[in-house]
């Protein structure tokens, strides 16, 4: 007797970026300078689509790509900057002139905004955030009182990403992604913001066997039917580290930011790593086998 | 005389004597020079000196997730939140997701060390920009975790790496943390019933504040610091200065610790 099949969720790189709309709010995985999915970040950038909002908790160098690409036209974070590399410049370039639109919240806010999201409610309660500035430029935030005790609080708008844009392990074809059991706030959030919308598109590092996954079903955070694509994206969190794989391609950060210092030295990083570069592939051979293996790391995790 | 000592171990020793037995601090993780000198390795040092004098009961978290770490064990000073050095260095605890092992928002950090580009007399600090909000003159990084310090920490200490006229000045120019608008009865009408800066450390100076009038003033002053110099280097009235004590030196036995049992290849406090 023969059984329906179920639907394969594979789909190459290029076709899952489609699904992205210019205007679109998208939430970017990974945390600060960690396990971004750059490789998804970088087709965006391939198929010129503009006019993005990105909400985050802390951000670098996969908002400040999108910045420079003119891609993006507000960020609604608690930082944008590059932790040991020094400021996003981008970043500060475009807000300096006043061409990106900044948002501000405070950190651990920023990740109770998914919180609402995951439970689909329209704000989350802060307290402490009176007298801030952060209050007094945002209209969105509403004060108001306890209901129970008449205490002040905040009402802060949840995150409601119309997109999650998320770089993990590895998946099977139907989808069911693989968290590592060892994990700090990239890996969480990546969590969280799969829970908060109803279009995760995720890239991985690998396929592997339905079987593989039933060795370790208890290593699935977020199961295919919370996922909308998986595509196949090796390194795809280059120049950025990835726990347990690689390490942070310090040279590659480098070349980035003296990149960044003018608009015509940016325009040639884009174009050679990314509009001249056919794919993910394309990509990978210019920064180099070698180059890439040495930023292989042993895998310590418990 | 004067026992030699560096301006390094004058700020962790006098810093150290703050902390309470049984309390919980909280360091974050600046990066390079001398932002993580203040607010990451002066801040260790002066809570594992507590430890070994008058607080053995004090939790350090470091990096904002790692508990009680063994300091003598680092090799470099980490330079990245999550980075190889942190994640292998021995301690008691990992915090690595959020909500994390604390419930900050209940009070469990007795206090935090913090920094901004800016710090006013109301002892709110600004983290964000310089001029205009929306087309400023500098952007900085932004917010981060500073509103969360300032209002749901027992006690803020404000370390600032540079005394310059531009940084302590009579308002900032956007408000990330609050400090004392019209005193602790201005904190309580904006909701914030805890917390809030407590001293502001800086390479002249340790400031507190009157927190009933709600106003910044000078403590102490360090050895070598003239008061015009002083004065010179703030952007705000400092008043009559002439009762200041001096900030309190380092006692001998104070030192030998840091030196010879926390940070015995000055990979904290450096070795000048």
């Amino acid at each position: 007797m023969s059984f329906p099949k179920r639907s394969k969720k594979i789909i190459n790189l290029e076709d899952a970026v489609k699904n992205i709309n210019k205007g679109d709010t998208i939430a970017i995985g990974g945390f600060a300078i960690y396990q971004r999915p750059m490789a998804f970040v970088r087709e965006i950038i391939k198929q010129k689509i503009k006019n993005l909002t990105v909400i985050g908790v802390t951000n670098s160098i996969e908002s400040d790509i999108l910045i420079g690409a003119n891609s993006l036209k507000s960020i609604e974070t608690s930082y944008v900057g590059f932790e040991k590399y020094g400021l996003a410049p981008n970043f500060r370039n475009y807000a300096e002139k006043g061409k990106i639109k900044v948002i501000d919240y405070p950190e651990l806010i920023c990740i109770d905004r998914f919180r609402a999201s995951q439970e689909n409610l329209d704000f989350w309660p802060a307290a402490g955030l009176g007298g801030t500035d952060i209050v007094k430029l945002n209209k969105n935030i509403k004060k108001f009182l306890c209901p129970i005790t008449k205490k002040i609080l905040h009402a802060v708008p949840a995150a409601k990403p119309n997109v999650a844009i998320i770089h993990a392990l590895a998946a099977d074809e139907f989808g069911n992604i693989i968290s590592p059991s060892y994990k700090n706030m990239a890996q969480s959030l990546d969590i969280l913001i799969s829970r908060s919308c109803e279009n995760t598109l995720v890239t991985v590092e690998k396929i592997v066997s339905n079987n593989f996954i039933k060795k370790h079903p208890n290593l699935i955070e977020i199961p295919n039917h919370r996922v909308k694509s998986i595509s196949l994206a090796p390194f795809g969190a280059h120049p950025t580290s990835m726990l347990g794989k690689y390490s942070d391609d310090e040279e590659h950060w480098n070349e980035y930011i003296r990149a960044s210092d003018n608009n015509e030295s940016f325009k040639k990083y884009i174009n050679k790593y990314i509009h001249s570069s056919k794919n993910n592939d394309d990509y990978l051979n210019k920064i180099g086998g070698a180059h890439l293996s040495s930023l292989l790391q042993v895998d310590t995790q418990k | 005389m004067n026992i030699d000592y560096t301006l390094n171990e004058l700020i962790a020793v006098n810093l150290s004597k703050e902390f309470k037995n049984g309390e919980v601090g909280f360091t974050g993780l600046a990066t390079g020079g001398p932002a993580a000198l203040y607010i990451t390795a002066i801040p260790l040092v002066a809570m594992e000196l507590a430890r070994r004098t008058h607080a053995p009961d004090l939790n350090i978290i470091f990096a904002g997730w790692i508990q009680n770490p063994d300091l003598s064990k680092l090799t470099r000073l980490p330079n990245a939140e999550y980075d190889e050095t942190l994640r292998d260095i021995p301690c008691e605890g990992q915090y690595l997701t959020y909500p994390y092992q604390y419930s900050f928002r209940r009070g469990s950090i007795s206090f935090g060390f913090g920094s901004g580009i800016q710090i006013d007399k109301q002892g709110n600090i600004n983290s964000v920009c310089i001029g205009n909000h929306d087309k400023p003159r500098v952007r900085m990084v932004g917010p981060i975790f500073l509103p969360e310090h300032f209002s749901m920490f027992g006690r803020e200490y404000v370390m600032m790496p540079h005394h310059e006229k531009r940084a302590f000045t009579n308002k900032v120019d956007y408000i990330t943390g609050v400090g004392y608008p019209d005193g602790k009865k201005g904190r309580k009408k904006l909701g914030l019933t805890r917390g809030g800066p407590e001293l502001v450390i800086t390479p002249k100076c340790i400031f507190d504040f009157d927190k009933i009038k709600g106003k910044i003033k000078v403590r102490s002053i360090h050895p070598n610091v003239s008061l015009k110099d002083l004065q010179d280097s703030t952007g705000f009235e400092l008043g009559n200065l002439n009762n200041i004590k001096n900030t309190k030196s380092p006692q001998k036995h104070e030192l030998k610790i840091i030196r010879e049992d926390i940070d015995p290849h000055g990979i904290l406090l450096g070795n000048n």
